[in-house]
């Protein structure tokens, strides 16, 4: 950059010189010059600042105890949430609930995630992957994802009666979403975040309202009060193990994705109430994540074709040669569409 | 064409800009869908907390007058696990919801996203305004729709695979919004 800078430089007193000009404007050009690159030069440390925020926010999520309450929007729709943290220095405990609408729960113990919809009558126990600690995003370097987005600190704010650093990261093309995220000035927890359309509409907000931190978690705070008595239970005990080769099994290939975007898992999964395995491939720019699903149609007319959406999650479904393909994204609606449909089957 | 009140709340719902003019010369030929759109639009960012000091006092007043027009309900909702509505479900207010089940056409031109359009946050009010919002090319079809999209069979599908994906963003750690907040979250009806 400066080197495109200073040979743009040189030739403009060159250009200027065969006209013979004054040579004032050059010294004005020259100071221009020297705040653009100062400029620059602030941008490069602004992202640095922001991704060191980011790091240590990473680790304040997962080693800190913290007990809070937070409230959740998307659109119209507003839900109020307490959740729970406690890391003992080998494991982390953590526990969520809706403090609005029905009794909903997730309690994840390690591994093992429990899931209790009161209202729907159900507990899902679920095993995840561990938890990937020290990377930031999917530990790609800074460098990389400053290709795609603009990191910069947007000020100082207060968040739940705390103060806060905001950071902006907005990315370079309108095929992402922005995310604004408030980071604690204290323990570096995020206090806020909003994920923004290309317009700076919010499409979605995660705000604390009450935040304790370091206070002592007893065991007892991260078991669930709702008793399940006449649940119907799922269990998945053991987490599916990832496919090796980027083409599955059946030969189907994702055939466009927006630049940055690269493959991060590929699991065979099984979905409650279905016994046709699920193709899931995952892909990630390290910030965003775009989930692309292909299963084989039991019926036709079992399809599903068009766009859904939640908050700033998208989808849209299609059928290609008996096959049902949903691509799942925290990406704009037409960027889901473009993914779905360059999804093709290999034939070899 | 004319526009009915579900598409218009669709089109403001949407973050799709569109590039079919036909659909917007319908609002904007249209007194009552015209202050509709900018109402809709008002509403939405109150909500967002987006409004800035500037607004002007008509505005506010007439949004008094339509709240003390309206009759205040109180309806106790039972909440499902579903964040897919079908498109004939859509009411009115969905413009201001975030769940829309909608059918788009647009091309993929990716002029670069400025820091400016980012922080500059857009405040769609008086009529004179509307009308430069109305010249940006849009388009909206509802083509896509399949009318199976509001079936159970859909919605437990469609919420099993937001489960999966959000599965994934757990284990990844990705800031924003943390993954089970969204499973907890699942929209009411």
């Amino acid at each position: 950059m400066s080197l495109v800078l200073t040979l743009m430089y040189e030739s403009l007193v060159l250009n200027l010189n065969r006209f013979n000009l004054p040579r004032r404007p050059l010294v004005v050009s020259g100071v221009a010059l020297i705040l653009f690159l100062c400029a620059d030069v602030a941008k490069a440390t602004d992202s640095r600042t922001a991704s060191k925020l980011m790091q240590s926010m990473r680790s304040a999520t997962d080693t800190l105890n913290y007990n809070g309450i937070f409230i959740y929007q998307r659109g119209a729709q507003i839900d109020a949430m307490r959740i729970m943290h406690k890391f003992d220095g080998r494991e982390e405990r953590e526990r969520l609930i809706s403090l609005s609408g029905p009794r909903r729960e997730v309690i994840r113990d390690g591994q093992r995630v429990t899931y209790f919809f009161s209202d729907d009558r159900e507990v899902r126990i679920e095993r995840t992957e561990p938890k990937d600690f020290l990377s930031v995003g999917l530990g790609d370097s800074i460098e990389y994802l400053t290709e795609i987005y603009t990191f910069s600190i947007a000020g100082e704010d207060r968040v739940a009666g705390r103060s806060a650093t905001a950071i902006n990261i907005l990315p370079k093309k309108r095929n992402r979403y922005g995310y604004q995220l408030w980071i604690d000035d204290e323990s570096k927890l995020l206090l806020k975040s909003v994920i923004l359309n290309r317009r700076g509409e919010a499409l979605e907000q995660v705000q604390f309202v009450e935040l304790l931190v370091n206070e002592d978690l007893p065991d007892v705070l991260f078991t669930s009060e709702i008793e399940g008595a006449g649940f119907t239970q799922y269990t998945n005990s053991s987490p599916e193990p990832s496919i090796a080769s980027v083409v599955d099994s059946s030969g189907w290939v994702v055939g466009w994705l927006p630049v940055g975007f690269k493959m991060r898992n590929h699991k065979l999964q099984t979905m409650v109430e279905s016994d046709v395995p699920v193709s899931h491939m995952v892909y990630s720019d390290g910030l965003a994540m775009v989930s692309v699903f292909v299963e084989k149609l039991k019926a036709r007319s079992l399809s599903i074709q068009g766009f859904s959406s939640m908050g700033a999650v998208n989808a849209f479904s299609r059928v290609a040669e008996n096959h049902q393909i949903t691509v799942v994204g925290e990406v704009p609606i037409p960027m889901v569409r473009k993914i779905a449909s360059s999804v093709e089957h290999l034939t070899h | 064409m004319k526009l009915d009140h579900e598409t218009l709340s669709i089109i403001v719902d949407s973050e799709l800009e569109t590039q079919d003019p036909r659909k917007f010369e319908s609002i904007a030929a249209d007194q009552e869908l015209r202050s509709k759109w900018a109402r809709y639009h008002l509403i939405g960012d109150v909500l967002r907390d987006n409004l800035t000091d500037v607004a002007p006092a008509h505005i506010a007043d007439g949004i008094r007058t339509e709240i003390e027009r309206e009759p205040t309900i109180f309806i106790p909702q039972r909440r499902r696990r579903s964040w897919l509505k079908p498109i004939t479900g859509l009411a009115i207010a969905a413009s201001i919801a975030s769940v829309a089940v909608i059918g788009v056409k647009r091309s993929d031109v990716d002029p670069a996203l400025s820091d400016a359009t980012v922080s500059a946050i857009p405040m769609q009010l008086p009529d004179d305004q509307i009308a430069k919002v109305l010249e940006e090319p849009i388009t909206v079809s509802l083509d896509d729709i399949n009318p199976a999209l509001g079936t159970p069979h859909t919605k437990r599908r469609l919420n099993g695979y937001l489960v999966k994906f959000n599965e994934q963003r757990s284990s990844f750690g990705v800031p924003g919004v943390n993954p089970y907040v969204r499973i907890v979250g699942f929209e009411s009806q």
